[in-house]
């Protein structure tokens, strides 16, 4: 068989590869601090399971996964899995579950960290500032190694060894300026190389918001949201949705009718009422966004399984199947999963963009998921304010959010409209 | 088909020009822009900045004020009343009204209108908004001014109140809108809260109610009888309801309306240099604050005991946690400096009793960190947050919906914290959630604001005895401001009275029950055509009747 | 035997309904948050409090509650709304006619633009025009409205300052002349019919055409053409009825939504509709406002649906009229 270039599992490799020439020393850095934090698993063990946290976890997946999963691509390539072409939609899709993946790699910046607002905010795409380090001896150290390296390599929120600035200048002593102030700091406090003051340049590829945040971290973490969002949506409207489905489809008469009033009642009244109901009678939690979302969409899902069981009941096969006498559950895996599969699927990867759409619907109403984590329809919400002056507030997140439910949109219709070829 | 539809456009487009007839403010229409619609147009229930506005120019009050800038205070004058002459004891005072004052209906405004407003607004049957507050008044068991002990009628145009003993009254208690005895006394006490929303308005005041289209305009119109009304005067006076506040200040830049409160400063900022507008700032009215809960909420809800709170209950943490905070950053970066560091609960423009000798905390998270060590909060495990033993210096800010001064702030404040070594988060609780919680004391930290009423009340906010005060959320306790706090409505000399109160504000400034971040400013723009405006701190809207449109 | 089938349908509907309200009464009584919190000012003292609580019946034990609230609807009212204090039935009625006419304008809009495209491309399927089409409306499709809301507004009322931004009319409308007026409620709402319509047209679009290109394919266009009818004939008596049929439904589908006020877009635009209305209701907790504004969608939806299914009954005995084989 002619080997396709251009196909999903390359781009993979590809997309990997990318991001571990780019970040090779971060993933280094990531990697001697595993190290450290297995020798203290040894010796320390409660201290070690204590000092763990999210942000550190995270790192160390990430870490490990840049490794494993092209490894693994490449192992799955030789079986014939992942050797479909590219298209539009499959790079999509594989781009978001890759940043979802490795954002900690992607961006070392965090996405709520913020400092000197009056140089960073609302700075257009691509500008950058400079960076003053500042020498933090004579400031209490932390006792365990493990946290002093941590604080050097994974970002926080805050960050009180720099300093940020419009422009700077050396001499005796450095001055660096903030939207025209000037100010004068002694080289004493400022970290040197070489004896050289440490001076860098911070890069806002994509600009920064009112905050001095760095929209492309916001970006890049917003997707996390939307994802999870999404996909948990789409599970809890699966379970529901298909376990009612199929109760009502197999159980018959009574039930059936029940559950399928219970259905219409649903269906009644506009999905998006519930949602703003329910969120603003019971708060604005991710989990609480994901539930309602999930519970505003299940109904589609259980008359496509419950028609799919009623229509496999009449079947030839099925009843055969039942005469001879197979168990319940192999009925179920070889004559009914098969079946009920792929518009099932279907179904969800609409319901996936659909979800999306109205997850940023949401935040924009205000009705988000809240001021933990930045969400794309969050930001877009607060861009609005800015909409004269920022454009990019709102156009890369705005971008992003189109690029996704198009992606979804295409290939569900690809899916369904082959099979209704095969029809 | 589609010719039709070409047709159709080139029509709408030729027609442009006479569609722009509201872009300028004519002699006859000034529209103001409001986020949400009025709940009630009756002095007896209306509640909002807003209603008041509104009623102000309905219904007349037998005084009216002006702000006095040099003193800070209110300068008292007759509106309703022509004359007026306090008895030499200051117990009583003696009313003549204009007599040239008519309801809309036709019938004159005499004293039994007087009358038949107290009666009305302090009636527990009616469920005024006003209810209880005549403290200085001869009350009946149901809390009802005693009519027969107050008033003493002599004419219908003039009239004697007698107050309470050792009362200390003043004319703020005679300032209420007065409302048309004649129709309201007909109707039963207990259906006047429902029957009063499809009684058309009777008013007495310089404009009338022409329309009110529920939940998208109120439209007064000039009362010519009035002697209020002169000449110039606008003839119309709309108040549009657009919710969305972009679309206020669309509408704002456009010229469909011509008045805006509330503006975002950096809105405020862009719109300063657009040219037909001004921007005005109404100052010293709103403060915003991290609220800390002095005592241990648990222990008081259950016990009634006030002990301690085991972060916030010292002050000196308290104050650490002040200079933590980068103020001047967020009035400087968020509010564009429209607005001022405060230091205390006494607003900086009651220039008289404002003691302007306290300086505010300065943003040095060494010092912060020097007071918690002090205090026994230090990082013994070198993970970034502070210990006391096993108490981790760990808690969570809780704040409103639908306030992006303060989420901003909160974003600010929270670094600022985590830098001097306090775990803090940030959790959002919808407004209605928020405000229950807050008043139920079930929030350890929040940030939340107070809108100063004028003349300044302290007590109900800062007294210890939390029954009586239950405004003192914080459950700030101290013998010397409870004495000042209990004195200082018996006083009667202006002069005392403000030394009482700064001596309150060094008091809370020692003790920093919460930490005060700054007054907030109320940025208001208006067009430049509107004459005899002036945006004082009682407001924008505010003696509308003087103001006329250039031509 | 349709009208008993209609019947039928309505008797069903009607349980449904009431279904619907007791799920959203119990709903909102269990949610947090006190109706009350808006009328009590934080200086009234307890007892004060508890007198304003009452008045608003919240005290008393939920079933009570609720065999109240069900005798009342019985009895034909809804209840008071607490932020307008009038009756509910009032208020409802007070929004719904702006929505309705909002919904159906821009319903019919949509159907006639994507109806058109449709029929236009119905000829010329899987050509570069179709694809293009195709292609694009996807993409419409895809921008959310208040995205779509947003761009329109800053384009054409705060840079071009061409149509007004929100509200439905300007002041002083009473002083225009009938056309004057007209024109001026246009200009209003042109842009909010442009944004409400856009994704609906796109939909109902590529939906339409999906549909035909379906019909095309089955074996027994190929047994007209053979038998010399013409392209437009078996066009309009064959594919068409069997196109329409599933479009219908979704048509009605998306109508029930539109009438039951589309809130993104009244909120944007600042428009005195059922969407906005149902929005501040739930944000006020203003229950009984909330179950009436509930019950009107419900209403509206189900009456969408019905008429829906009478179109493709109608369409379904012109089919079989023509005598086609299928």
């Amino acid at each position: 068989m002619k080997r396709n270039y251009f196909s999903t599992g390359n781009f993979v490799l590809s997309l990997s590869l990318l991001l571990l020439i780019l970040r090779y020393d971060f993933v280094l850095q990531i990697y001697s601090l595993l190290f450290e934090w297995c020798s203290l698993l040894l010796s320390d063990l409660l201290n070690a399971l204590n000092i763990i946290d999210f942000a550190i976890a995270d790192h160390f997946v990430s870490a490990l996964l840049i490794i494993i999963i092209p490894l693994l691509v490449i192992s799955l390539r030789a079986k014939k899995i992942f050797i479909e072409p590219l298209s539009y939609p499959y790079t999509i899709m594989i781009s978001l579950i890759f940043v979802f993946l490795f954002a900690p790699l992607i961006t070392k910046v965090h996405p709520e960290f913020q400092k000197n607002i009056n140089v960073t905010k609302l700075l257009p795409p691509l500008s950058s500032v400079k960076v003053v380090h500042l020498n933090d001896e004579g400031k209490s150290k932390p006792y365990i190694r493990f946290q002093l390296q941590k604080n050097k390599i994974i970002p926080g929120s805050f960050n009180e060894n720099v300093l940020f600035a419009d422009s700077t200048k050396t001499g005796d002593d450095v001055v660096y300026y903030q939207r025209g102030d000037e100010f004068l700091i002694s080289k004493k406090r400022v970290a040197s190389i070489d004896g050289k003051p440490l001076i860098t340049s911070k890069l806002f590829l994509l600009g920064s918001d009112e905050f001095g945040r760095d929209t492309f971290s916001r970006l890049v973490y917003g997707a996390r949201i939307s994802l999870t969002v999404g996909f948990g949506s789409v599970v809890v409207a699966f379970i529901i949705g298909s376990l009612l489905g199929f109760i009502a489809g197999y159980s018959g008469r009574w039930i059936d009718t029940m559950l399928s009033r219970l259905t219409e009642m649903f269906l009644t009244v506009p999905s998006i009422f519930f949602v703003i109901l329910i969120l603003a009678l019971f708060g604005n939690k991710v989990f609480t966004v994901i539930l309602v979302l999930g519970i505003s969409g299940w109904m589609s899902l259980f008359k496509i399984v419950r028609g799919e069981i009623i229509s496999i009941k009449k079947k030839d096969f099925f009843i055969s199947a039942v005469m001879i006498g197979l168990k319940r559950r192999d009925l179920f895996l070889k004559e009914i999963l098969p079946v009920i599969i792929v518009p099932v699927v279907v179904n969800l990867i609409f319901q996936f963009g659909n979800v999306v759409l109205a997850e940023s619907a949401i935040s924009f109403l205000g009705l988000g998921t809240g001021t933990e984590y930045p969400s794309w329809g969050s930001m877009i919400d607060s861009g609005r304010n800015y909409l004269s002056e920022a454009w990019w507030l709102i156009m890369f997140p705005g971008a992003s959010l189109f690029a996704v439910i198009f992606a979804v949109n295409s290939a569900g219709r690809k899916i369904s409209s082959s099979i209704n070829l095969l029809k | 088909m589609k010719n039709f539809g070409i047709a159709l456009v080139v029509i709408s487009f030729v027609l442009f020009p006479s569609c722009n007839k509201e872009k300028n403010p004519s002699n006859e229409r000034l529209i103001i822009a409001i986020s949400s619609d009025v709940e009630s147009l009756n002095p007896l229930y209306s509640f909002t900045y807003f209603e008041g506005a509104v009623t102000e120019l309905l219904y007349l009050s037998l005084v009216q004020h002006n702000w006095n800038y040099e003193h800070g205070e209110l300068d008292t004058s007759p509106m309703l009343a022509e004359a007026y002459e306090w008895s030499n004891d200051s117990s009583s005072i003696k009313i003549k009204l204009r007599r040239d004052v008519y309801w809309s209906d036709g019938e004159i405004v005499d004293a039994g209108d007087v009358v038949a407003s107290f009666i009305l607004y302090s009636h527990p049957d009616v469920q005024s908004r006003l209810y209880g507050m005549f403290k200085s008044f001869y009350l009946k068991n149901d809390l009802t001014i005693d009519k027969e002990k107050t008033f003493t009628v002599e004419t219908p145009f003039s009239f004697t109140i007698n107050f309470k003993e050792d009362s200390n009254p003043s004319l703020m208690d005679i300032d209420i809108p007065v409302l048309p005895g004649h129709i309201f006394s007909a109707i039963p006490f207990n259906e006047i809260a429902q029957k009063e929303k499809e009684l058309a308005p009777i008013t007495n005041g310089a404009y009338q109610l022409k329309t009110w289209n529920k939940n998208q305009s109120i439209i007064l119109t000039s009362n010519k009888n009035s002697f209020l009304h002169q000449t110039g005067s606008i003839d119309e006076i709309v108040f549009s309801v657009v919710p969305d506040y972009n679309s206020r200040l669309t509408q704002l830049k456009n010229g469909e309306v011509q008045l805006m409160e509330d503006i975002r400063p950096d809105d405020a900022q862009r719109l300063k240099t657009s040219g037909d507008l001004i921007i005005a700032p109404i100052e010293g009215r709103e403060y915003d604050y991290i609220g800390w809960s002095n005592i241990d909420m648990n222990e008081y809800k259950k016990n009634g005991k006030k002990i301690p709170h085991k972060i916030f209950g010292s002050a000196s943490v308290r104050k650490a946690l002040t200079h933590a905070i980068n103020r001047v950053e967020i009035l400087s970066e968020y509010f564009n400096n429209f607005g001022q560091i405060a230091v205390g609960p006494a607003a900086p423009i009651f220039k008289d009793l404002y003691n302007s000798s306290i300086t505010p905390y300065p943003f040095d998270p060494g010092i912060a960190k020097q007071l918690l060590k002090s205090e026994g909060w230090k990082d013994a495990d070198g993970d970034g947050i502070l210990e006391k033993g096993k108490e981790r210096f760990l808690f969570t800010i809780y704040i409103p919906s639908g306030n992006p001064a303060r989420d901003f702030a909160s974003k600010v404040i929270q670094n600022n914290l985590k830098a001097i070594g306090a775990d803090v988060k940030i959790e959002k609780l919808e407004s209605g959630v928020f405000f229950e919680k807050m008043f139920n004391r079930e929030l350890e930290a929040w940030i939340a604001g107070w809108s100063v009423p004028i003349p300044i009340e302290l007590k109900v906010y800062w007294h210890s005895n939390l029954t009586e005060n239950p405004l003192n959320i914080a459950g700030f306790a101290n013998e010397q401001a409870d004495e000042l706090l209990e004195k200082l409505p018996l006083v009667k000399e202006t002069e005392i009275k403000n030394r009482m109160i700064k001596d309150f504000q060094n008091i809370i400034h020692q003790e920093e029950p919460v930490t005060f971040l700054y007054w907030i400013d109320n940025l208001t723009a208006h067009s430049k055509m509107i004459e005899g405006i002036s945006v004082s701190p009682l407001g924008a809207v505010h003696h509308t009747w003087k103001w006329k449109i250039k031509k | 035997m349709i009208a008993k089938a209609v019947i039928k349908r309505i008797f069903y509907s009607l349980v449904v309904l009431f279904l619907l309200i007791t799920f959203l009464f119990f709903l909102i009584r269990l949610a947090p948050g006190n109706p009350a919190d808006k009328f009590i000012s934080p200086k009234l003292n307890a007892e004060l409090v508890h007198q304003t609580e009452n008045s608003f019946g919240i005290n008393e034990p939920l079933h009570v509650q609720y065999l109240k609230f069900v005798s009342s609807v019985f009895s034909g009212s809804l209840g008071i709304s607490y932020t307008y204090r009038i009756p509910v039935e009032k208020v409802v009625l007070q929004f719904l006619p702006f929505t309705v006419f909002f919904a159906l304008t821009s319903f019919l809009l949509q159907i006639f633009c994507s109806v058109l495209l449709a029929l236009f491309s119905a000829n010329k399927i899987n050509k570069p025009v179709d694809k293009l089409l195709a292609a694009s409306s996807l993409i419409i499709y895809a921008v959310p409205s208040f995205f779509t809301g947003v761009f329109l507004i800053y384009i054409f009322s705060v840079q071009l300052n061409l149509f007004p931004s929100s509200g439905v009319s300007s002041f002083g409308n009473e002083s225009f002349t009938w056309v004057e007026r007209l024109i001026d409620y246009s200009l209003h709402l042109i842009l909010p019919i442009l944004t409400l319509s856009l994704s609906g047209a796109a939909m109902f679009y590529k939906y339409l055409r999906d549909e035909i290109e379906i019909e095309y394919q089955k074996p027994f266009v190929r047994f007209l053409k053979s038998h010399g009818y013409e392209e437009k004939v078996i066009l309009r008596k064959h594919i068409l009825p069997n196109a329409l049929n599933p479009f219908v439904s979704v048509a009605g589908v998306e109508l029930g939504a539109l009438l039951s006020g589309a809130v993104i877009t009244e909120v944007i635009f600042g428009l005195p509709g059922m969407g906005r209305l149902t929005l501040e209701a739930v944000l006020s907790r203003d229950y009984p406002l909330v179950i009436g504004c509930t019950l009107a969608s419900g209403v509206m939806v189900i009456a969408a649906n019905l008429f829906a299914d009478l179109v493709k009954a109608f369409l379904d005995k012109r089919t079989l009229q023509g005598g086609v084989l299928q």
